[in-house]
């Protein structure tokens, strides 16, 4: 492994929070594929799902509906996305596993609702 | 007086109350209740949007929200009588347990009483923080509760006391929100939370975890306007102006109904999940709790 571009992560996969290094072609440190893979991701472009929640509030009813992304979404857009999301109006109370669009993304991803 | 008896009464609905009476149904017990004071079970779970559940019991990652609802799911799929919206404040050594509900006050029997009430916030009370007492003080979960459940934000210049992980959780979600969270002080000289919790929600979002820092006073009149706090390494003070401060500094079993009952566990009376000792991790509090309602007959 190339010491000069070596980095070092905490994996997030699991609690075990293995202690990854990696030069991006190989992992030294990760107790599972998982993990292997979320050092050589990082390493690139970290990811992560968002988690939020959208309004729902009319006349009789408010609630927040809990969403995630489908996928993990690149860090940096974070900011981005949360706008997006806060733009949101819902019509209904969604249902668990329900599917929202994000529109107005690069990123191919939509939200999932997450709660009853 | 003759009470309505159960096999077993399960008081509290969040994850440990379900596990355990879904292990009780599934080993063959038959009158199970489940009584919870909140308006559905879940539990704390309910107020967990974040991502960090079921890695372990449903091996899968999911909110903890999600995992509520898969939980859930088992409880219904089996013959458990549950009541919501139904506060216990007795029991007697008898096990007879009385609880109120939008219908009035009732007691039941059970030939087992499974305790599974959770645990509790340490607050600012607790560690005797000097200053005023202004608004803008909150523990860690109830700002959570406020943020995920009800849509309200507890304030926009945050300080996190304590690294526990819900404080950790919520710098982010205060971030995410539109607050500008300036750090997390630790009077420990490490980490409190997990690991991931502190690499995905303060390094994340350059958040700074002050570690060997003491909160030394809250100042303010009304609301919250700012802290003093210690470098105990270095022995200085600083002043930041702010207008929240959030506890996240520990758990304690809530036990209160056993001890205002003057009883303790034993002779078919027991204790799980947080409500016995505080867990990490959700998918530990469900197998324990399961194991447990196993064993009850």
């Amino acid at each position: 492994m190339d010491n000069k571009k070596k980095k070092k992560f905490t994996c997030i996969i699991c609690p075990k929070s293995c202690e990854l290094k990696t030069d991006g072609t190989e992992v030294s440190g990760a107790k599972c594929k998982r993990g292997k893979l979320f050092a050589l991701q990082e390493f690139v472009s970290p990811l992560r799902v968002i988690t939020t929640t959208i309004r729902y509030e009319n006349k009789n009813n408010f609630k927040m509906v809990p969403v995630k992304t489908s996928r993990a979404v690149p860090l940096n857009k974070t900011f981005e996305i949360i706008r997006q999301i806060k733009k949101i109006r819902l019509q209904k109370i969604p249902g668990i596993g329900e599917k929202i669009p994000l529109k107005n993304l690069s990123e191919k991803t939509e939200l999932i609702v997450t709660g009853e | 007086m003759n009470y309505k008896k159960y096999d077993l009464i399960v008081i509290g609905g969040g994850p440990a109350g379900m596990a355990a009476a879904a292990g009780a149904s599934s080993s063959g017990v038959k009158d199970i209740l489940i009584l919870e004071r909140m308006p559905g079970l879940g539990g704390i779970l309910n107020q967990c949007i974040h991502l960090g559940f079921g890695l372990e019991y449903f091996k899968k990652e999911m909110t903890g929200t999600e995992y509520a609802a898969r939980y859930k799911k088992i409880v219904y799929d089996k013959d458990i009588e549950v009541k919501t919206s139904c506060l216990v404040h007795k029991i007697t050594p008898e096990k007879n347990v009385s609880f109120v509900s939008r219908d009035g006050e009732f007691t039941v029997s059970a030939k087992n009483i499974i305790m599974a009430t959770g645990c509790r916030e340490r607050t600012r009370e607790m560690l005797t923080v000097p200053g005023t007492r202004p608004s803008g003080i909150f523990t860690a979960g109830l700002a959570q509760e406020m943020v995920n459940i009800y849509g309200l934000m507890p304030g926009h210049e945050v300080v996190i006391v304590g690294s526990g992980d819900i404080g950790l959780i919520m710098a982010r979600r205060m971030t995410l929100e539109g607050a500008k969270v300036h750090f997390v002080l630790e009077i420990l000289d490490h980490l409190s939370g997990l690991i991931r919790n502190k690499v995905q929600c303060l390094d994340d979002f350059k958040i700074p975890l002050y570690l060997e820092h003491e909160l030394m006073e809250i100042t303010g009149k009304n609301r919250v306007e700012a802290i003093r706090y210690r470098d105990n390494k270095t022995g200085r003070e600083k002043v930041i102006s702010c207008d929240t401060v959030l506890f996240s500094v520990g758990l304690i079993p809530e036990q209160d109904l056993l001890i205002d009952s003057g009883i303790t566990t034993g002779n078919g009376i027991f204790l799980t999940g947080n409500a016995d000792y505080v867990h990490d991790l959700v998918d530990n509090v469900t197998k324990e709790a399961e194991k447990l309602g196993r064993s009850i007959n």
